[in-house]
């Protein structure tokens, strides 16, 4: 990755962070990480303490851009993985997880897919 | 307020090398190094440590490990774990490490290395059950994905079951390979 695509990385972060901050969502975890791969932010909304919401960060500079190209199955099942890693780190059995997807572009959250599905293979 | 850093999983041959920063806000009774308690109680002092304090947690995994020394990845396992705790806590007035060697920290506290200190300071001794706690569940984990090795018995600690598996089935991708693994 070069440095570049790097840093538009890590301030899309920041402006999702923000974002799900100012939407009624509390931060548990940012850059979770394990031998087997990294999520970027790990939020519960602040009324739903039995809901954990796996976030996955997309920063584009370009407009042409289709959300359903950004998930692709390998990325979905990295999503699986850390879910069941945190459940087992925090012994939280009856938490629910749901994974969610932000869009940003040019320095603004533009999109907030809730709940998105598992790809077609 | 005084940070307390320890760190858990530096002689095991799989894993990550896992490290926890502390800050206690009430002292909580019971806390001891985490070496001495079960994991029953272990668990128990767990959550209260979470609520009566402020956590950090870091961690480094194994290729990390292999990359640059265990020593380094354990500093930097700390490094990590105080950054996300400094994120929380304000103002910093000390900084306590267990062992004989400090990393560099993000801080213009004063760092100190307390050998020993996981049976001495508290802070410290709290930190050490955190990242002890972190890492065994993560262990488990590893023992589901990793089946027949025996992770959750030995925490991928070198014992004679550990060393017979790995003569069995060859290495794991969790295996440190720069540990005399044979």
């Amino acid at each position: 990755m070069t440095r570049y695509r790097y840093q538009l990385g890590q301030a899309g972060e920041g402006v999702a962070v923000q974002y799900l901050q100012s939407n009624g969502y509390r931060i548990l975890a940012r850059n979770f990480r394990t031998q087997f791969g990294e999520v970027d932010v790990i939020v519960q909304p602040v009324d739903q303490p039995d809901l954990v919401v796996i976030v996955e960060v997309k920063t584009y500079h370009t407009n042409h851009v289709d959300p359903v190209w950004s998930i692709t199955p390998k990325k979905y099942q990295r999503l699986v993985h850390m879910a069941t890693v945190y459940q087992g780190i925090h012994q939280c059995e009856d938490v629910q997880f749901r994974f969610d997807l932000v869009l940003v572009k040019a320095g603004a959250v533009y999109r907030h897919i809730e709940a998105i599905e598992p790809p077609p293979n | 307020m005084i940070v307390g850093i320890d760190e858990a999983g530096r002689g095991a041959l799989a894993g990550p090398v896992v490290a926890a920063a502390v800050v206690l806000h009430t002292p909580v009774p019971g806390v001891a190094d985490s070496k001495a308690l079960t994991p029953k109680q272990r668990a128990a002092l767990y959550a209260t440590i979470v609520q009566n304090g402020t956590v950090g947690v870091g961690w480094m995994h194994a290729p990390i490990v292999d990359r640059v020394n265990i020593l380094q990845a354990t500093f930097m396992a700390m490094r990590q774990a105080f950054d996300r705790l400094a994120r929380c806590v304000d103002p910093i007035q000390q900084v306590v490490v267990d062992g004989n060697r400090v990393p560099y920290l993000r801080t213009n506290a004063p760092v100190h290395a307390v050998i020993r200190g996981d049976q001495t300071e508290a802070s410290i001794a709290a930190a050490s059950i955190i990242a002890k706690v972190v890492r065994d569940r993560y262990m488990q984990y590893l023992d589901a994905r990793f089946p027949g090795y025996g992770f959750i018995q030995h925490k991928g600690y070198p014992t004679q079951q550990h060393r017979r598996a790995i003569g069995a089935h060859g290495l794991a991708p969790v295996h440190r390979q720069s540990f005399h693994l044979q």
